[in-house]
């Protein structure tokens, strides 16, 4: 990965590698979840795959500690105050039937992530478009700004980041729904971002299941939001 | 002129080491002080100088600086005015231990040593109190000083220390799921699962040489175990892991050697900063090329040459080719490789060095102290 404005820390080393290392971490746990699934398998395959799950989450554990060391947000989850709150308000999940499929936008410069996130998302019901940088991201939304409904955005790019990408996002269309994907983001950098209206944030690796779940909630959220449950929108608190 | 110096007096007579001695006592000696005005950054002495003066600051400042690791200044502190500095060498009279340079336009009162001892039989008690008070403060201040410098560097090493377990701990969790994806993809014929279990093996690939690096850059340059091997023993390591590996991707190998003699290296590492530049110029050679390693003594050093004939490293990024995550041409390198080479050649005291012609080719230079004449 090349990143332009290389650094001479090893503080900064930590983090870019304990991102990476989430990052690898979540298409381990993407594709072992999508084996299960098409797998017929035979007897004692059952063994195999809680095998897998146990250490993906141990590793993910370890991974956990590395960013708490890093310095990063110890948050699992986040979301934008609003979207909490909606979300909570909430009995339960309704079951999700959308007038019209949803239409998710997913932005991550590791390919493999982008075939197991178009896989896990579409198996869900959504329809995805995938983006391999925050270029491409861009070029899609500006297009039709109106066409997406959520973004899954990562963070670590190389030459424009999940940060910069979501800044032009907002200046095209301020009320675009963006969710963001990333094994590592420090706490100062995460509050800033919610504080500019972003809707959440999820930390690498995450279960297929999970990742279905929060991009649902937030688009009920914003549903709900949008159709005046709660005065004003997803707009920057300052 | 005459009130000009009158008014330095007055406040020279303000320094500390004077504090509660008569006016009538201090106009005795104000004759043998003399009063220097410098200008910013000019030199009091320097470290090694013989000492024959010490000096009351009257006004501005003054920075007293050692020359530490690499030559390079080290601020140790800085005299305000109405203190003195210097006292040390009259009282030894051994040669400056540090450097003393005027941090801004500074006026001083010198005083020599027969005078300083005429002050000190003049008002001995007051004289050594005073003496003895500033002379404490500052030893508890370089004290304090160096307290915070050694947790410092002990916080350091024990971050260094936390990581490394942390990593340790990824591996066995990594190892596993290899197994459990080799074994369910050595149980399928549905390709659609081999994809899938290629993916999870290239992911775990990633990991594992990601915590591995990360594991040598957190290393850094300690716990180095050096052995004595010749270069032909370095040529069979890198021939069993990464030289054979040449003839597949078309890349012819030629060696020159011109020095067959000894190394001290730590073998393990040093062979993994030897493969990884041979990782790089296979990688700077997709369609084939010539990987030359040469050995020379050159002076009383041993050079290590690896250069390659393939698509050479834009000139903009040769310069900080050794800081972590500045990768060239790759999509998945872990981007730590060079950084780790330089750490690990620099804990053999030795250098790397590279030059690369864009379009062309690229040379990495190390080199290493010679060896210890054979016996």
């Amino acid at each position: 990965m090349e990143t332009p404005e290389g650094s001479t820390h090893s503080g900064d080393a930590e983090k870019k590698a304990t991102s990476e290392l989430n990052n690898l971490l979540e298409i381990i746990s993407g594709t072992s979840a999508a084996i299960e699934n098409i797998w017929a398998g035979n007897d004692g395959s059952e063994k195999y795959f809680s095998m897998l799950r146990t250490s993906v989450d141990r590793a993910a554990k370890v991974t956990a500690q590395l960013v708490e060391h890093a310095g990063g947000s110890d948050k699992k989850v986040l979301f934008h105050p609003e979207i909490a709150a909606l979300a909570r308000g909430r009995k339960k999940a309704p079951p999700s039937t959308p007038f019209r499929s949803r239409q998710l936008l997913v932005v991550d410069d590791e390919p493999m992530a982008l075939v197991l996130g178009k896989r896990i998302l579409s198996e869900a019901g959504f329809e995805v478009t995938t983006a391999q940088s925050g270029f491409e991201c861009l070029d899609l939304f500006r297009k039709q700004p109106h066409h997406f409904d959520l973004i899954l955005l990562d963070l670590t790019m190389p030459f424009m980041d999940g940060e910069e990408t979501f800044g032009r996002l907002r200046a095209i269309r301020p009320d675009v729904v963006v969710l963001l994907s990333t094994g590592f983001i420090a706490q100062e950098r995460l509050d800033r971002m919610l504080a500019a209206g972003m809707a959440g944030f999820l930390r690498k690796p995450h279960r297929p299941d999970e990742l279905v779940a929060h991009v649902r909630s937030v688009l009920e959220s914003v549903k709900m939001s949008r159709a005046g449950c709660v005065v004003g929108s997803l707009a920057p608190s300052h | 002129m005459s009130s000009c110096l009158a008014k330095a007096f007055d406040q020279l007579a303000q320094n500390r080491l004077f504090e509660g001695i008569e006016s009538d006592l201090l106009e005795e000696i104000a004759p043998d002080v003399h009063v220097v005005q410098l200008n910013t950054g000019e030199v009091i002495f320097r470290e090694g100088d013989p000492g024959d003066l010490m000096y009351l600051v009257g006004e501005g400042s003054v920075k007293i600086s050692k020359s530490g690791r690499g030559g390079q200044q080290e601020t140790l502190g800085f005299i305000q005015s109405g203190n003195f500095f210097g006292e040390m060498a009259l009282l030894d009279g051994e040669p400056r231990s540090a450097m003393a340079t005027a941090a801004e336009p500074t006026l001083l009162g010198t005083v020599d040593e027969s005078t300083f001892q005429q002050i000190l039989e003049l008002a001995p008690s007051r004289l050594h109190m005073n003496f003895l008070r500033s002379v404490s403060e500052r030893l508890r201040s370089v004290n304090s000083h160096f307290i915070t410098e050694v947790m410092r560097t002990e916080r350091l090493s024990l971050v260094g220390a936390m990581a490394n377990s942390i990593i340790h701990d990824l591996k066995n969790p990594i190892c596993i799921i290899r197994c459990c994806t080799d074994l369910i993809a050595g149980e399928s014929n549905d390709p659609r699962l081999l994809e899938l279990t290629s993916m999870a093996d290239k992911a775990v690939d990633g990991m594992l040489a990601m915590t591995q690096e990360l594991l040598d850059y957190a290393r850094g340059s300690t716990s180095l175990s050096c052995e004595t091997v010749s270069i032909w023993r370095l040529l069979d390591e890198l021939n069993q892991q990464s030289l054979r590996l040449l003839p597949g991707q078309n890349i012819q190998f030629a060696k020159n050697i011109r020095y067959d003699g000894n190394v001290v290296v730590d073998l393990a590492r040093f062979i993994r900063v030897l493969c990884n530049l041979i990782k790089n110029a296979r990688e700077a050679m997709p369609s084939g090329g010539i990987l030359t390693i040469t050995t020379d003594l050159v002076g009383s050093q041993v050079v290590i040459r690896i250069s390659d004939t393939g698509v050479g490293i834009p000139p903009e990024i040769v310069p900080r080719l050794f800081e972590p995550f500045v990768t060239h041409g790759k999509s998945h390198g872990t981007g730590l490789g060079m950084a780790i080479a330089k750490s690990v050649v620099t804990a053999h005291q030795g250098k790397i060095s590279v030059s690369s012609v864009h379009g062309s080719g690229t040379t990495v230079d190390i080199r290493l102290p010679g060896p210890y004449p054979q016996l």
